[in-house]
């Protein structure tokens, strides 16, 4: 048997069958909205979207509208507008690679590695990127991989190029003695 | 209105006038121009510099076809405000540490900059700045870039750049596999 709590809880996030959220005054939509953080908003049902829409179209009609109210949702905005350029095949080989140049590799190695084809080929093949190797990571990180492995692949990606090793959550004693074999 | 006959050669001489001028004009894919210093623009971009130091550069605006309006107003906001700001001692002393080596932090009004574009604004100018030589521009724009992709899983990153997932199961599988040995999550 449900706890009162919980009962309670699966009430209120029944869906309301009365009210049309969607008629919600824009300002209330906003701090709703900018309670949550960038992706929530961005990843969340298209209603946002509409309702964003009708910020938008708000924000041009009104010169006078109170512009700090929508100040947390500015970035939402920005982002949506997104959509039409090709992140993945559009952009020049070389920008891509200066891109991942400025990430951590343990980013590389765990994110933009698996993100698309194209992606995937800068993050691998290409043995400049792994010259000056950098993986500080995270604490949160750090318990989810194998220190020594990821920090022999970055190693391995380099293809003899590797300089540098900077590592705070990644390599331990094997690693350096690999690294020392390179 | 009229058209002043008289204007046509007056726009001679403004020209000629104009051949020893301190501004560059620069034409967008979509036909606008802009004006930019030229001593800016030589300096902060390595393509133009060339075109300067070459003497390819038209008075009636420089075409520079691969680059669309918003973006080469972009560009050109940019040179201004690198014209008027003074490098901070943080810059000069920054990149020293192996961390930031060997890119120097965006200052301050650098990093406004970007803020404020939209994500496709960004892609253009971050292609504009590959385009013209723009070293530090592109170092910025990457840099931006590059946080938006800090510390995030593959399919948040596709869903912050509207990238299309195009790896089948099976190939996903394969990456899995060939990186399953270097984490502990998977």
């Amino acid at each position: 048997m449900p706890s009162p709590c919980r009962r309670r809880h699966t009430e209120a996030s029944r869906p309301s069958e009365s009210r049309d959220w969607a008629e919600l005054p824009t300002d209330a939509v906003a701090t709703v909205l900018g309670k949550l953080v960038v992706d929530d908003v961005l990843a969340g049902p298209t209603q946002i979207d509409d309702i964003l829409d009708d910020y938008e179209a708000y924000q041009f009609e009104d010169e006078d509208v109170d512009e700090l109210k929508f100040e947390p949702l500015k970035e939402s905005i920005l982002w949506r507008r997104t959509a039409v350029m090709d992140w993945a095949d559009g952009l020049a080989a070389d920008v891509l690679l200066e891109i991942f140049h400025r990430l951590d590799h343990i980013d590389v190695l765990m994110a933009a590695d698996r993100v698309c084809h194209t992606w995937r080929a800068t993050a691998r093949d290409e043995p400049s990127l792994w010259r000056r190797i950098t993986m500080r990571g995270h604490e949160g990180i750090a318990r989810r991989i194998n220190r020594c492995g990821m920090a022999c692949e970055a190693v391995r990606r380099s293809a003899g190029q590797c300089e540098a090793f900077c590592g705070e959550f990644a390599g331990d004693d094997g690693f350096l003695i690999y690294l020392a074999q390179q | 209105m009229e058209v002043d006959k008289g204007k046509g050669e007056a726009e001679e001489t403004r020209k000629v006038a104009e051949a020893d001028r301190d501004t560059v004009t620069l034409k967008s894919s979509d036909g606008k121009l802009f004006e930019v210093s030229k001593e800016a623009a030589a300096r902060l971009s390595t393509v133009l510099a060339g075109m300067i130091a070459g003497g390819s550069i038209d008075d009636n605006g420089t075409d520079l076809k691969q680059i669309g309006s918003e973006a080469l107003e972009n560009v050109v906001d940019y040179c201004n405000k690198h014209a008027n700001s003074i490098p901070s001692a943080a810059l000069i002393s920054s990149s020293i540490s192996f961390n930031t080596a060997p890119f120097k932090e965006p200052e301050e009004w650098e990093r406004k900059f970007v803020d404020r574009l939209s994500h496709d604004a960004l892609f253009d100018l971050v292609e504009a700045a590959n385009f013209l030589g723009m070293e530090r521009l592109l170092d910025v724009t990457c840099h931006k870039i590059s946080e938006m992709m800090k510390g995030k899983s593959p399919d948040q990153i596709r869903e912050v750049f509207n990238i299309k997932n195009d790896y089948t199961k099976e190939e996903l599988e394969e990456i899995r596999q060939e990186l399953a040995w270097a984490f502990y999550d998977d």
